[in-house]
């Protein structure tokens, strides 16, 4: 069914025969639910043959379902109304929450710099990009399943994400998640992450799905929280998702592990920093279970992380 | 020039004088493309003469559309084809078919 936004200019292009040729006709395109709410005359030559008729029209300012008729007019006089089997349905686009996604990395040269992602940019950090590593510092991780966790503290660690993670990586069996989960982290084999993402996780496009599970939330909330990681701690493996199981609208900033993200957004949204040969941060967002959006930034194998400075 | 529909019925008015009066005449209207082949007719519609101006009723359903079509008027006395006429004026009847549309 055709979907419109309120007040939209659209186009509708009728394929119509009017014989015979060489008639003064209109056509009457009408939105309508008991009474035509907007409507425009388009006039026209017949040829005799199916010719089309282009029908630009703008669309209701009230949200529903419009049923099309077109009325088909010789020398003024109707000669033929007509409903369209599809109506057009009026609605405003569920919202798009915007999303500023802040990447920091390094160059060679040790230039910092940042990139802001528009909706549906997919940034390749190449060769020469260093990714820069930072996590919350002080105790800042999670502690508590459904909370939402934010912090400008962060500390760069050491060692290649690459290797490591590749060294634990994540792979196997699909386990299904439900806790509402803000973020955690695998820090040597201190702690493992654990983190499951419902769907639409993909490294370099394949899709991923699922990962070993090392815990649950409540092990590591739990059992395996200890002492924040400090400079010293090695990551062996991490991601991050954040996820907002109400149906309410909330903004939020997770900073943690290894981005800064700011985002805006509504319901199930998921960050992932997801290991192996590279790293997709895929971030998908839904309203109401329809997916809006993603934006994937790809990290490439040779992303290192840099010593700390 | 009318415009009609295809199916639409019509009563065609003939204005007629045919005298003496008291004479039986009949008339028929019918429509052609072509000036030979009926598309459509009103039949023979009796009437008596009265030596001055009657209005004859003349129905007829209009044929199929997207033609133009000639407007013919014979006009029997005592069954003998008096007068053949061609009405300065023709009647069209469109046709239309199934619209599409598509946004």
């Amino acid at each position: 069914m055709p979907t419109f936004e309120p007040g939209a200019l659209a186009t509708a292009k009728v394929r119509i025969t009017v014989s015979p040729a060489g008639l003064a006709s209109q056509v009457v395109l009408a939105l309508a639910t008991m009474v035509p709410v907007v409507s425009r005359t388009v006039s026209f030559t017949s040829t005799g043959a199916e010719q089309e008729i282009t029908i630009p029209i703008t669309m209701p300012a009230a949200t529903g379902q419009y049923g099309v008729w077109l009325d088909i007019l010789v020398s003024g006089i109707v000669i033929r109304q007509y409903v369209g089997t599809e109506a057009v349905t009026i609605q405003v686009s569920l919202p798009s929450p915007s999303l500023t996604y802040l990447f920091q990395w390094t160059s060679p040269s040790g230039d910092y710099f940042e990139n802001t992602l528009s909706l549906g940019t997919l940034l390749e950090m190449r060769d020469e990009a260093f990714l820069n590593l930072s996590f919350d510092e002080d105790p800042l991780i999670p502690t508590a399943r459904g909370l939402q966790y934010a912090s400008t503290a962060k500390t760069q660690i050491r060692n290649e994400i690459i290797e490591l993670l590749d060294a634990n990586g994540f792979s196997g069996s699909t386990v299904s998640f439900t806790d509402p989960v803000i973020a955690c982290g695998a820090f040597e084999n201190r702690y493992s992450c654990y983190i499951r993402v419902p769907g639409n996780v993909s490294v370099n496009g394949t899709p991923v799905l699922g990962v070993q599970e090392k815990g649950t939330i409540t092990q590591y909330i739990d059992e395996w929280y200890s002492p924040s990681p400090d400079e010293n701690d090695i990551i062996t493996g991490a991601r991050v998702t954040w996820r907002n199981d109400s149906t309410v609208a909330f903004t939020g900033r997770v900073l943690v592990m290894y981005n800064r993200i700011n985002f805006n957004a509504t319901q199930n949204q998921d960050a992932t920093l997801q290991p192996g040969q590279s790293i997709t941060v895929h971030f998908t967002f839904e309203v109401q279970g329809v997916s809006i959006w993603s934006v994937k930034l790809l990290a490439l194998p040779s992303m290192r992380v840099l010593d700390r400075r | 020039m009318p415009i009609f529909l295809q199916g639409e019925a019509k009563t065609a008015k003939a204005r007629i004088t045919v005298s003496p009066s008291g004479l039986s005449c009949s008339a028929e209207l019918w429509l052609s493309k072509d000036g030979t082949t009926k598309q459509a007719t009103s039949g023979s519609k009796p009437f008596n003469s009265t030596g001055a101006p009657q209005d004859v009723s003349l129905p007829v359903t209009m044929p199929a559309g997207g033609f133009q079509y000639g407007v013919y008027l014979d006009i029997y006395v005592a069954g003998n084809l008096m007068g053949a006429y061609r009405a300065t004026e023709d009647v069209l009847v469109p046709a239309v078919s199934d619209p599409v549309i598509t946004w």
